[in-house]
């Protein structure tokens, strides 16, 4: 326990916010159609996704006897992976109906 | 006269006739166990650090439920004492107390003291030491880490003033005893921790549910004083965060206890500081 303590408590307590933050803001979207709510959608979903996945790449991707942090490439990957999808998130709700609108076209036969 | 000759030897005559139908009984009671022996198949892991170049195998053993006892370790006792000798496995009381022989039975960390043996003799049960643990041999898994990391949460009563320590009594209300319950029992026989995938993965810096519960019974406690000291050194990455509310160390734990339980409390605590 001689290490330097990197206190993990407000990482913990943010990742709690924001899943109870998405489970009012999808319902809400399915209501309110409004371009904050499609940014806000993309950034908590990305961030929720993300969070999961680092927590994934921290138990099962570290450097083993190198030394408990999480191997760079899968790091490194999954901040490239999440950054590229936000930002074609963006780019979609910016130029096109949006991601509630997306939804809403998903549900319109006629 | 003659009626009463007649009336002894009538009675005898029924006396002896309960008796031959009882031995009768007894004889096919005692003929059945003999013809119906329930030979029921055993697969036990078995590794031996002193044979050079063995690798870790499985060896079967048939013994007959008949004339064993009802439980795993009845088993276990009975292939060591009239088979193979050279079977090796910890047990101490017999009795779910002392958390010596736990083990992975059937899929399940268990101890095998309270473990029915299934008595479906066309399935073969499985026994293995407790996962993710280094064996030492056969079914004995190397406990250092695990005590070593029990040791790391000082488990024992703390009080700011030492110089007062002995003198007298730290008294205790009924509620605050009674937050200990569920706790204490913990018998450290390490089922629920070696059931815990995130454990396995990451057993050099993750606590494990069971020395995480024994942490917070230490921090709960009313007597002792180092709770604030005992919570900051756990609030880094790996500690207690790698839990992940799988449950698994409460559906292993043999006393009923809820480990998982404990560590959200810890969690929230946390927050809290």
């Amino acid at each position: 326990m001689g290490e330097p303590l990197t206190v993990y408590t407000g990482h913990w307590k943010a990742e709690k916010y924001l899943a109870l933050g998405l489970l009012g803001l999808v319902p809400t979207a399915l209501f309110v159609q409004h371009a904050a709510i499609d940014y806000a959608l993309a950034a908590a979903m990305i961030l929720h996704g993300h969070w999961g996945m680092k927590a994934i790449i921290d138990d099962y991707a570290h450097q083993g006897k190198k030394g408990r942090a999480a191997t760079p490439f899968w790091t490194n990957l999954s901040i490239g992976v999440s950054a590229f999808t936000f930002a074609t998130l963006c780019y979609f709700n910016y130029n096109d109906v949006g991601i509630c609108g997306a939804v809403r076209l998903l549900w319109t036969i006629t | 006269m003659a009626a009463v000759t007649c009336s002894k030897l009538f009675a005898a005559a029924k006396t002896s006739n309960i008796f031959s139908q009882v031995s009768i009984r007894l004889a096919t009671a005692a003929a059945a166990v003999q013809e119906k022996p329930r030979l029921k198949k055993f697969s036990i892991y078995r590794w031996d650090p002193e044979s050079p170049g063995m690798k870790p195998k499985m060896q079967e053993y048939e013994v007959d439920l008949n004339n064993c006892g009802p439980m795993l370790l009845d088993a276990l006792v009975k292939i060591k004492n009239e088979v193979d000798p050279t079977l090796t496995f910890r047990k101490s009381c017999r009795e779910g107390i002392c958390g010596s022989c736990s083990m992975n039975i059937d899929g399940g960390n268990t101890l095998a003291c309270i473990c029915k043996i299934n008595e479906n003799v066309g399935k073969t049960t499985k026994v293995y030491p407790l996962p993710h643990m280094h064996v030492i041999k056969d079914l004995v898994p190397d406990f250092s880490n695990f005590y070593a990391q029990y040791a790391s949460i000082q488990p024992w009563l703390q009080k700011k003033d030492e110089a007062n320590i002995g003198k007298e009594a730290y008294h205790q209300t009924v509620e605050d005893r009674d937050k200990l319950d569920g706790l204490y029992e913990c018998i450290l026989c390490a089922c629920c921790s070696t059931s815990c995938p995130s454990y396995w993965w990451s057993a050099d810096k993750y606590l494990g549910p069971a020395v995480l519960m024994q942490a917070y019974r230490w921090i709960i406690d009313s007597r002792d004083e180092e709770r604030a000291k005992r919570l900051s050194q756990m609030r880094d990455k790996f500690t207690v965060y790698r839990c992940h509310t799988i449950l698994n160390c409460t559906a292993a734990c043999p006393k009923g206890l809820n480990p998982a339980k404990a560590i959200g409390e810890l969690k929230l605590m946390m927050n809290e500081l």
